[in-house]
């Protein structure tokens, strides 16, 4: 397991929880470093019981309607640029509570593919969106200063292109991933337009993370039983698995 | 709330339909159907209804190898797989 990744997993969910997907994690990948990124209640946040753990500022992630609601995390960003200083890892991998990991070797098949492909930022379910039917472009377009602010960035020579990912899983270099949080959300855009699409502009290579080997899909949840099934087909991560961490 | 349970079961019921009954929706680029959805045309626009497609497409006119004046054609493609260079002059 690689030395150079901390795996950044946002959680809401209650302390026992946590504790269950931890010692998942040191079970089935052992020597891989965790981050908590806790974005639940702030009171409840002593008691998770992590090593290392940081608090998720701010309130864009606090969305009951993602989508509608056009749910943010650059405050995730922030806290783990914010926990990152003074330590050495080069990657980060950010993923939610319900993506699970069936490998020790899905972190090092992130790393070697992010080398390989020269990227900076690689994310789940990547597709370029600009003048489609794509409901968040389609919705966001509604709003006046939507082109202009993406064009404000001013490195790219086409600014028009805008990105969609699937929220749940991206992998970054860490200076794209500081940088990227060190941009104020000046409008409000839902995460999954505004990650892959701010890094873009940025001027940073931004690749699709889709391959055979991780099944990443929006919706149904898998039973645990199926996540199974893919564990033993040699798939390496798979999301969302929602009910994995509410029981033993 | 009841509200919103009710919408939802409707989409839910109008996508289901549609992937029985609705037309096939093709991404000119790969030649692949990306979803089904009920077409109405309706004061102008055109409505795609029920689609939950695989990826979102960008409709534009067919280019024809010759002049015609008597019919257009409308088709859908899916743009390339984003693949765009590190353009940071500080990396």
């Amino acid at each position: 397991m690689s030395e150079a990744t901390i795996n950044a997993v946002l959680t809401h969910q209650a302390p026992e929880q946590i504790k269950r997907m931890l010692e998942y994690w040191r079970a089935q990948l052992p020597g891989s470093d965790v981050l908590v990124v806790y974005g639940g209640p702030e009171p409840d946040f002593v008691s998770v019981p992590a090593e290392m753990k940081t608090f998720v500022c701010g309130e864009g992630h606090l969305t009951q309607d993602h989508q509608r609601e056009r749910q943010s995390y650059s405050g995730v960003l922030r806290s783990i640029a914010s926990w990152l200083e003074g330590r050495d890892y080069e990657f980060v991998n950010l993923i939610e509570f319900d993506v699970i990991p069936l490998s020790v070797d899905w972190v090092d098949d992130l790393e070697l593919r992010l080398q390989k492909e020269k990227a900076d930022v690689m994310c789940a379910d990547l597709h370029r969106v600009d003048g489609t039917f794509d409901p968040h472009f389609v919705n966001h377009l509604h709003d006046s200063g939507f082109s202009d602010f993406w064009a404000s960035m001013g490195v790219r020579e086409d600014p028009s292109v805008v990105l969609s990912m699937l929220g749940c899983h991206s992998f970054w270099r860490r200076e794209v991933l500081e940088k990227v949080s060190c941009v104020p959300e000046s409008m409000s855009v839902y995460l999954e337009l505004y990650l892959p699409t701010l890094a873009h502009h940025l001027g940073f290579r931004v690749r699709g993370s889709s391959s055979n080997r991780q099944v990443l899909r929006d919706r149904p949840s898998f039973s645990p039983k199926h996540m199974e099934r893919l564990r033993a087909q040699g798939v390496l991560a798979v999301h969302p698995v929602k009910e994995m961490w509410n029981s033993q | 709330m009841i509200g919103g349970r009710v919408r939802a079961l409707l989409s839910g019921a109008l996508v289901f339909l549609a992937r029985i009954f609705g037309r096939k929706i093709i991404d000119a680029r790969t030649g692949e159907c990306v979803g089904r959805a009920f077409v109405r045309f309706s004061r102008g626009t055109v409505r795609f209804v029920g689609l939950q497609s695989t990826r979102p497409l960008v409709p534009r006119f067919k280019t024809t190898d010759r002049v015609t004046y008597w019919k257009t054609e409308l088709e859908f493609a899916s743009h390339p797989e984003p693949d765009f260079p590190n353009e940071r002059s500080d990396d």
